[in-house]
């Protein structure tokens, strides 16, 4: 039965959605900006399509898992996903402030079992499902530092007797294009779908749709949709702050990085398992950079991405703990 | 001077070990993800280990240069060309090395 509140969780998953896509956008654009293939403004356009397409490529695995493979879905009822969604959110905003590294998938992790443990105990986690993210946490950017780096030494070793240095330069700026367009289609598939995810078990809490059944279309367009609107309005403030915050990249080095990740998101997409496309971007640039020196990697960078494997899904879960203890009352 | 393995070998032989660290908490279906960057990070950092070892050692440092001495004789050779690289600073040959920045 639809009612408010049903209307109300649905609108906050995609107001996280959106924000997902706000705060992804410069992962999104930054290596085909830096390198000057496509302007700020066109990148984020071309980002905000591929990531809405991504529903025609990829089917609804992510938000399988996430619906009925991290907590029972019997435990599931709006005032749990309610408190899941506000727990992500709320760290999202505390990390934010106090300018500690981040993951919104994670957060939104975290934020639903803390809500379900707060609601039915420990036993109502599924930890099959919450081992498999567990895991991909950290294998997930390890993955795509191993890639780039490859991809980047075979690209380098089958053209490194080629002279038209301008030429081949050019045609990597070309394969940019199509690198970052394949990121943006991973990025749509992993974060759309977790957003899919958490409207499906609200769903299926509320009984309007049965245990059973699949991602409605509705659910699917909204949320790619949302992603890419977020994706859009991050963009446009990102223009302005583009040309200092961005490490330089020759074309090729982004080319690979990007492929890397794109690789690897596809892969966990296909396959189900919800990742950070932040994370995954960060490994394959570190892969990048260290296909030159070890120095050449901002290690602080990679620090900051293992304190947010470590802080996280905790942080999420303890908040998302006490804003559910009101319902319990 | 003695040949040692660097440190992008150990980094990739420690990114090589934490992949088969994960192999037994990571489930059964996912395994060969396990394996496959363990051998992917233990085939580069063997290769690095190879190249670093095997490799021209990088060649000694030298003193600063002393303050050229007058010339005593008119046929001494000539100073070498401003902004030319000796030989031996030039970049090295080898698996990753000696690439051009493209």
């Amino acid at each position: 039965m639809v009612t408010t509140g049903l209307v109300l969780v649905i609108l906050v998953a995609l107001s996280f959605d959106f924000f997902n896509g706000f705060h992804d956008a410069a992962n999104s654009i930054a290596t085909v900006v830096s390198t000057r293939v496509l302007s700020p403004s066109f990148a984020v356009v071309w980002a905000a399509v591929f990531n809405f397409v991504a529903f025609l490529v990829f089917k609804t695995k992510v938000a399988s898992t996430i619906a009925k493979d991290v907590v029972k879905p019997e435990v599931f009822t709006l005032g749990v996903v309610f408190a899941g969604l506000i727990g992500a959110i709320v760290w999202d905003i505390i990390t934010w402030y106090f300018g500690l590294p981040t993951s919104s998938s994670h957060a939104l992790i975290g934020g639903m079992a803390g809500a379900a443990v707060a609601k039915a105990g420990w036993h109502s986690l599924l930890a099959e499902g919450f081992r498999k993210i567990a895991v991909f946490i950290v294998l997930s950017p390890i993955i795509g530092l191993l890639l780039s780096f490859t991809i980047l030494v075979g690209v380098q070793w089958a053209f490194h007797r080629y002279r038209k240095v301008t030429r081949l330069n050019k045609a990597f700026r070309r394969t940019q294009l199509v690198s970052a367009a394949a990121f943006s289609l991973g990025h749509g598939a992993n974060d759309a779908q977790k957003t899919m995810g958490v409207i499906l078990a609200v769903l299926i809490a509320s009984k309007v749709v049965p245990t059973t059944a699949d991602v409605p279309l509705w659910v699917v367009l909204s949320a790619h949709a949302a992603i890419a609107l977020g994706t859009l309005s991050g963009g446009w403030r990102i223009v302005h702050t583009m040309g200092s915050r961005i490490t330089k990249l020759q074309p090729v080095s982004g080319a690979s990085a990007e492929a890397a990740a794109a690789a690897t998101l596809f892969f966990t997409a296909a396959h189900g398992i919800p990742v950070s496309t932040t994370h995954t971007i960060t490994g394959a640039i570190v892969g990048v950079g260290s296909s030159q020196r070890l120095s050449a990697v901002r290690w602080g960078v990679a620090r900051r991405v293992v304190w947010a494997w470590i802080l996280t899904i905790p942080g999420a879960f303890v908040v998302a703990w006490f804003v559910y203890a009101p319902f319990r009352l | 001077m003695p040949r040692t393995v660097g440190r992008r070998a150990l980094f990739f032989a420690a990114v090589a070990l934490l992949s088969l660290l994960l192999y037994y908490p990571t489930p059964s279906d996912f395994r060969w993800v396990c394996l496959f960057s363990a051998s992917l990070g233990g085939f580069w950092a063997l290769a690095l280990a190879i190249e670093d070892l095997t490799g021209p050692s990088a060649p000694p440092r030298q003193r600063p240069a002393q303050p050229a001495a007058e010339s005593q004789s008119p046929f001494a050779p000539p100073p070498p060309r401003a902004g030319g690289r000796p030989r031996e600073s030039r970049p090295r040959g080898g698996l990753f090395g000696g690439r051009r920045h493209i």
